[in-house]
Order: structure tokens, then C-alpha cells, then sequence
């Protein structure tokens, strides 16, 4: 390999880590880190508030984005399901940006105990990106 | 002589095998719960729950509000033919319902009457939850032209015009009810028989003393529970998955499903349940983000904001609280089922192609034995109170 070749392998390498890291310390502590596609410009994390979701009564959420290359989402949407009885909620949550990294969900209730999985999609230059969380209600 | 000392002999094996099986030890032997099971029964409770007020409703939880309240829902004159009291569909002696498997005012109508026990901590209310508070929902009967077919002007008639309950009026809300304009006068009407309704809650059962003991540790009293009424309680946390919506100390997830319950009520005539129930909701000029609500930020109506009316709300009905059951049947939002065994036995057998929610995959036939559709009807009854009006 020749050296410019070498240079630009490594800063690559070194970007790449550097992301990797802003991602991670993005991440807030009492969030829950989100799974979605490995080919996503972006990470999401979700803070749930309580911090643990109660049966059948309302509480909110806190979705913090952790940008990449191609910066934050132009619009962020949310639904959550229980996988095992195949519904979703009986409410529709709304979501408001805070800050460009920052959305604030109202109106979640979750009716029934059990495994329920939140679903986020985030549209990055018009192209949707799909998240996912299960959490278990008790 | 001899038969004397062999009955001497006798009274001592018995008083010892009497204390054997009254003992803590030989008691705590009789819980036939594992801990799983046991974490589960300890989530229905306790009971009663600590009182709350309805921050929608200025006067709740105020002695002069209850009193008025409940002199007017023993009132006939809040009825157009005078003798229609909220009572008389909602009677104490019946579990405060009506005994009958579908409610009759001036005319005849589609639904179960729902008892009022424990209603002041519901989220919803009615079959189809077509109200968010419970003074809304009492306007519901007072206006309907089927149950008590009145009109705002003319309760306010009747409080106006009655010198005790004008008097009471002024008591509860401070200013005098001629000043009133009749539709607020009305929706004053409504909160006070809420504030009287939120007075009705059942003291602990059978089961309450169970949980209870289950979760002091102490499993001598615990196992005083019945056995059958446990077999029941393991079944309804089990494989009965009866939890999954009879939830919490109310044993109701506050929520509407389908039930397998048929919702044809004549010849082309359907009824919506649910999705019915949100439309007048949302339309109605009582509910929580309207101004009649008392709270300031009106924040006790982010359920009516956000609830989803969407497809398969339609056939759905209100998942009933189970306690004081023994007291309120018929079941079920058409009172189709005369006993609890009925309904035991309609969840055994369940009818997958009457549930109309497109894929919800929770309602299972149960197929239970004989012995175990005795089981979880003795659990059931176990969550009333002996008496009617407790």
C-alpha cells in the first residue's frame, strides 16, 4: 500500500472510532440504547420517565438522537406494540422536539404487563431509518 | 367401663389430630401456591386503595357535596315522569345495580347496568367508555330520552324550586342555584352525585386476607384461604392469563377488549362498543378537555386527547373491575350470562370467530375441567364481600 493510501486508510479508521465513541457518550445513562440498522447514519436512544413503565398508566418518554455523518433526522415517529398478542397501544402519542437531538413523547400507556416493543423511525434526508426497544412491563 | 376408657381414649386422638391440622405448621401446609404464583396474587392489592380526589371536580371529596349528592340520586324528580331515580337502576340492595340483564329507565335499552362499586377510580366509564369522568357520565342518564329524559332547564327546575335542595346547592357550591345558568346548573348537579358515587367503595374480602397474609410472609393464615378459591387464584395468574387485563388491585386494566361476546342487538342493529363510545367522547361538550372540567390545566384530560379510535375498537367493551361480582350479575355488557360459572364456562369455551380485533392473539378457549371451572368460580366469589351493600 502506498503511503497516501495508508494516511487515508487510518484516518478513516480514526473517524470511524471517533463516531463510534461520540455515539456511545451520547447515549445518556438512564437511556435505553435502540437497535436499528447498521447501515444507519444515526443512533437512538430512548429515556423512559418513570424510568420503569408502570401497567396501565401513562408516562412519557425522552428520545435522544446521537447524529452521524449525515446529521439529525427532518422528523421522528413513534408506535410501540406487544409482539406476542400482535396490538399496539389503545393512545396515540405525540411528539414534540425539544432541541435537534431531542423529542419529548407524551401520551404512551402501555394496558397490559408483559413484553412490549417500541418502534421508532427516523427520516434522515427523507429516508426512513427504524428502531427498536423491547422493554418488559411488569 | 371399658367403652368408657375407649371413649376417653378417642376424645384425646381427636383433640390431637384437631390440634395437628389447626396448627401454623399443618395451616401454612394447606398454601398450595409457588412463588411465582404467590408475587402475582400479591399485585391485587392492597385494598382499599388510599381515597383520591377527582381534581376535575371542585367539589369531590367535600361532606356537603356527598350529602347533596346523595339526596339527589334518590331523587325521582330528577326524571321526567318523577319517579326514575338514579337509584332505581343503580340500587344499593342489588349491588347498586339493577339485578336485571339489561338496564330499563323509561324505555329499554341495549346494555348491562354496571354497578357503582369502587366507579370513582375508574378511567373510563361506561360499557364503551364513552365518558372520562364520573360527573359526565351522570349527566349521560339524567339527558337520555330512554333512561330519565330530562333537560338542563328543567333540573334546574327542580333544584331551584325545592328549598332543601336549592339550600344544599348553595352549601356545596357556594352561590345561589337561581343565579345559575342551566346547563352549568346541571353539570353542578353531576358533581355532586359523583362526589356522593366516589363514597362507594367495598371493604376487603376473602381473597384481600389472602393476599395480605401472602405478603406479611405469613403463610399459617394464608393457607387458611380455600383450597379450591387457590386452585382458582392459580389458574386466573397462570394459564388462565385472566391477569393479563383483570389487573391490579381492581383487578381491571381500565381498558376495552373484545370478549367474544355477540354485539348484534336486533335485525341490522350493531353495537359499536367501543368505537361508538370515542366518537361521543370526543364530541361530547362534558368531556375532560372541555371547560367544564375544574382542573386548571386541564391535564386530567390527556386520555381523551390521545385516545385512538382506530379499527379494532369496534366490538370492544370495558374490561369490568371483579370485585363484589357476586353481587352484580348478569355479566358481560349485554348481561348474557345469568352466573359466574357462565362466564367461567364462556371463557373455557370461547368462540375464537366471534372476536372481531383482527389478529389479536390473547383470548384462547382455556378448556378446563370440571373441577377447574369450580375452582376459579370459587376464586371469583372470593373477591366479594358477604354483604350487598359493603
Amino acid at each position: 500500500m502506498r503511503k497516501p493510501a495508508r494516511v487515508l486508510l487510518a484516518g478513516l479508521i480514526l473517524c470511524a472510532a471517533q463516531s463510534a465513541s461520540a455515539l456511545a457518550a451520547c447515549v445518556p445513562d438512564d437511556g435505553l440504547k435502540m437497535a436499528g440498522p447498521p447501515e444507519a447514519p444515526l443512533e437512538l436512544a430512548i429515556e423512559l420517565k418513570p424510568g420503569t413503565i408502570p401497567v396501565s398508566s401513562p408516562f412519557q418518554a425522552d428520545l435522544v438522537i446521537c447524529p452521524g455523518h449525515a446529521g439529525l433526522p427532518d422528523n421522528v415517529t413513534l408506535d410501540a406494540t406487544m409482539p406476542a398478542h400482535k396490538h399496539g397501544m389503545n393512545y396515540e402519542p405525540a411528539i414534540r422536539k425539544i432541541t435537534g437531538d431531542r423529542y419529548e413523547v407524551s401520551g404512551l400507556l402501555f394496558h397490559m404487563p408483559g413484553l412490549w416493543r417500541f418502534e421508532v423511525t427516523a427520516y434522515v434526508n427523507g429516508k426512513p431509518h427504524r428502531f427498536t426497544r423491547d422493554v418488559n412491563v411488569e | 367401663m371399658r367403652l368408657r376408657r375407649f371413649g376417653t381414649a378417642l376424645s384425646a386422638v381427636l383433640v390431637l389430630v384437631s390440634a395437628v391440622f389447626t396448627s401454623p405448621e399443618a395451616a401454612a401446609g394447606n398454601l398450595l401456591l409457588d412463588d411465582g404464583q404467590i408475587a402475582e396474587v400479591i399485585r391485587h392489592g392492597p385494598w382499599p386503595p388510599a381515597a383520591r380526589q377527582d381534581p376535575s371536580n371542585r367539589v369531590s371529596g367535600s361532606a356537603a357535596a356527598i350529602a347533596f349528592g346523595k339526596v339527589l340520586f334518590f331523587d325521582g324528580r330528577l326524571s321526567s315522569n318523577g319517579k326514575i331515580a338514579c337509584s332505581s337502576c343503580h340500587d344499593p340492595q342489588r349491588g347498586w345495580t339493577d339485578g336485571l340483564a339489561k338496564a330499563g329507565g323509561l324505555g329499554r335499552l341495549d346494555r348491562n347496568t354496571q354497578s357503582l362499586f369502587n366507579v370513582g377510580a375508574n378511567r373510563w366509564f361506561g360499557w364503551a367508555g364513552r365518558n372520562d369522568s364520573l360527573w359526565a357520565h351522570s349527566i349521560g342518564p339524567i339527558l337520555d330520552a330512554k333512561e330519565m329524559g330530562m333537560t338542563a332547564e328543567k333540573v334546574a327546575d327542580v333544584v331551584r324550586s325545592d328549598r332543601n335542595l336549592s339550600d344544599a346547592y348553595s352549601r356545596t357550591f357556594s352561590r345561589e342555584a337561581a343565579g345559575v345558568a342551566p346547563t352549568e346548573l346541571l353539570v353542578d348537579v353531576a358533581k355532586a352525585l359523583a362526589a356522593f358515587q366516589e363514597t362507594i367503595v367495598s371493604d376487603p374480602t376473602a381473597f384481600d386476607r389472602f393476599r395480605d397474609a401472602l405478603a406479611r410472609g405469613d403463610r399459617a393464615a394464608a393457607g387458611e384461604y380455600p383450597a379450591a378459591a387457590q386452585r382458582g387464584a392459580a389458574i386466573f395468574v397462570g394459564r388462565g392469563n385472566c391477569n393479563l387485563c383483570h389487573l391490579g388491585p381492581r383487578f381491571t386494566n381500565e381498558e376495552f377488549d373484545d370478549a367474544g361476546v355477540p354485539y348484534f342487538t336486533g335485525p341490522g342493529r350493531v353495537d359499536r362498543g367501543r368505537h361508538g363510545g370515542i366518537a361521543k367522547l370526543k364530541s361530547s361538550p362534558f368531556n375532560l378537555l372541555g371547560k367544564y372540567n375544574d382542573a386548571p390545566d386541564r391535564a386530567t384530560g390527556w386520555a381523551t386527547r390521545h385516545v385512538a379510535r382506530n379499527h379494532r375498537t369496534f366490538g370492544q367493551f370495558k374490561v369490568p373491575s371483579l370485585r363484589q361480582l357476586t353481587h352484580t350479575g348478569p355479566y358481560m355488557h349485554d348481561g348474557s350470562l345469568r352466573t359466574i360459572e357462565e362466564v367461567v364456562r364462556h371463557y373455557s369455551t370461547i368462540d375464537l370467530d366471534r372476536i372481531h380485533s383482527d389478529g389479536v392473539q390473547l383470548l384462547r378457549p382455556l378448556g378446563l375441567s370440571e373441577q377447574e371451572v369450580g375452582d376459579l368460580t370459587e376464586f371469583l366469589k372470593s373477591l366479594s364481600t358477604p354483604a350487598r351493600g359493603q
